[in-house]
């Protein structure tokens, strides 16, 4: 019996690089509602490596597993999830893309009808993250820089989300936008900036959503930095990691290249130079 | 054959492998059968599927290519065939876990994604998702001078219109960071599977063996700011936490139990106080929570 569906739109990025906002702006789209969307309720575009997800479509307790035999099921509960689904799904992802030691795709082609690939200056991405994780820019950097970086994968230790490995910078990058053989729409997150209706109109319009401009506009005006962390300030935001103070910080771009010493900024283009490169963020 | 036999879930249970995490039994016909046999690759008919697992309205089959695959028929059958040279203790894992949950979900048994601990006569259960630290309070509050019941699943049926909730797996699986808490040393218990930071932790001073009523639920989540909060609650709400808790809900989708399904959760939601409460993320604050869930025996 083939159930394949392609209606899987997968929302990828390196962390800090505009996920949340652009989840944001699809959601209050979506929504079409005379109020914006309360940034505590994105459940239309939850995290790809939900620990709850992967135990209800699998059938088994995700916690009795090894990383190895997880990333082996992985791809059979999002067919799953697919083939039970009407119309197009959205998921947030942080992971590398990745084949798993069976040589199978973790993100299968077959229920995947687009990856919305959003792209920030890592010089940016080092102000970002280092403020939301009360961490130094030089061991950012050293992050960035680590092929071997995930999230939730310390092995004594349960974490509500399955492990993601991230690898560095440009390989994440990489792995995605040249690897990956799917059908992936790059976003420059300078660009939703800049130019915030047509940078999201041809996301979306790539995604398959159906929208009219009127709908688009409003979507973006709900989802303006003030908007959000008025919100924030209002009711929190559940995404928010419990050390961070605040999770919409300044929603601007630039503040890499004022604020990182030349010593940290070296360290970065030495390993990212090239991929920094190929999408302008150094000349 | 030689059958070892043990009382679990409010089943007698005839085992051809040993199960040393329940409770031993002299009955005389047993409930539930387990064997060591050939398992199909699919089933004929399919009305529900997982990635691991299909379902019909008789029939559940479950296979886990790293260790074994497990069929489920009638409710009083688990046959099992070992894949890939796995353990007895791995093989127990996802016997105890899966397999069983789709056998008391056949019986129309109510399965709560939960651990229940025992003092007196008061039965706290701690439902929630995996990650919100269920085992590990209930671990805290053996310290405290409960008993444990059940471990991971509360099973839940009625007996001459009143509620029981029946001895489970007499262990507690806790990640080596949550024992260090507790002041447990990792190395003198055994882990779960080789491969895994997570144990098998258990105290048989401290497990009750007997069926119990179900008084108090708890549905326990994690929030990322500081300070725990609690709070009762009350109506629809209270059936909607137990629908949302009970294990894997979805084998149940291709089974045609909803009814009996509905009906029990429905009693239970009557019978028993519900509260939630919401801790940090982080510190787990192990000490605070347990007090807190004590509290709200009293």
């Amino acid at each position: 019996m083939n159930r394949s569906k392609r209606n899987i739109v997968w929302i990828v990025s390196y962390p800090k690089s505009g996920n949340t906002w652009f989840r944001t702006v699809l959601a209050n789209l979506l929504s079409d509602g005379d109020n914006p969307v309360d940034i505590n309720e994105l459940d239309l575009s939850p995290i790809a490596s939900s620990r709850l997800h992967f135990d209800e479509y699998s059938g088994v307790s995700s916690s009795d597993l090894s990383f190895e035999e997880i990333e082996g099921i992985q791809a059979e509960t999002y067919r799953e999830l697919s083939y039970e689904t009407e119309g197009l799904l959205f998921r947030k992802v942080h992971d590398i893309w990745k084949r798993n030691k069976d040589g199978r795709e973790i993100f299968p082609a077959d229920v995947t009808k687009a990856v919305i690939y959003i792209i920030r200056n890592p010089l940016d991405i080092v102000i970002s993250y280092a403020f939301h994780s009360n961490r130094s820019f030089e061991e950012i950097v050293a992050q960035m820089n680590d092929i071997d970086m995930g999230l939730c994968n310390k092995p004594g230790k349960l974490f509500n989300q399955l492990k993601q490995e991230l690898g560095n910078w440009s390989m994440h990058v990489k792995s995605w936008t040249e690897d990956s053989g799917l059908p992936v729409h790059i976003v420059k997150y300078e660009d939703l900036l800049n130019d915030p209706e047509k940078s999201f109109r041809k996301a979306f319009q790539f995604s398959g959503i159906q929208f009219n401009p009127v709908q688009l506009q409003k979507a973006i005006e709900f989802s303006s930095f003030e908007k959000l962390s008025e919100n924030e300030i209002r009711s929190g935001f559940k995404e928010k990691p419990i050390k961070m103070e605040k999770f919409f910080r300044s929603g601007v771009a630039g503040q890499g290249k004022e604020l990182l010493s030349p010593e940290v900024v070296i360290q970065l283009k030495e390993i990212h130079q090239e991929m920094m490169r190929k999408f302008g963020y150094v000349t | 054959m030689k059958f070892h036999k043990y009382y679990a879930f409010g089943l007698n249970i005839d085992s051809e492998l040993p199960l040393p995490e329940l409770t031993q039994s002299s009955h005389e016909t047993g409930d539930v059968k387990i064997t060591f046999d050939k398992t199909p690759e699919n089933l004929n008919e399919i009305n529900g599927k997982g990635a691991l697992y299909q379902v019909n309205d008789r029939q559940f089959l479950f296979r886990l290519e790293t260790v074994g695959s497990y069929w489920v028929t009638e409710g009083d059958h688990i046959k099992i065939e070992r894949l890939n040279n796995s353990t007895d203790q791995e093989i127990r894992l996802f016997l105890l876990g899966s397999a069983f949950g789709a056998l008391i979900h056949q019986r129309g048994l109510l399965p709560l994604h939960g651990s229940s601990v025992i003092k007196g006569n008061k039965v706290l259960t701690i439902v929630g998702a995996s990650g919100a630290g269920k085992s590990s309070l209930s671990a805290r509050l053996i310290k405290e001078g409960f008993k444990l019941l059940a471990d991971d699943v509360s099973v839940i049926n009625e007996n001459s219109n009143k509620l029981f909730i029946y001895p489970g797996v007499l262990r507690i699986k806790l990640w080596q960071d949550v024992m260090r808490v507790l002041n447990e040393d990792p190395s003198l218990y055994d882990k779960v599977r080789p491969q895994l930071e997570k144990y098998n932790w258990s105290d048989h001073n401290n497990v009750f063996r007997n069926d119990a009523e179900p008084n108090t639920i708890i549905s326990l989540s994690t929030k990322n700011s500081a300070g725990i909060e609690i709070n009762q609650v009350h109506g629809f709400e209270k059936f909607n936490i137990l629908k949302n808790n009970t294990y894997r809900y979805r084998f149940l989708e291709g089974m045609n139990q909803m009814e009996k399904h509905f009906n029990i959760v429905n009693k239970l939601a009557q019978r028993t106080n519900i509260y939630t409460i919401k801790r940090p993320i982080s510190p787990v604050e192990l000490d605070k929570l347990a007090a807190i869930a004590i509290s709200t025996l009293n």
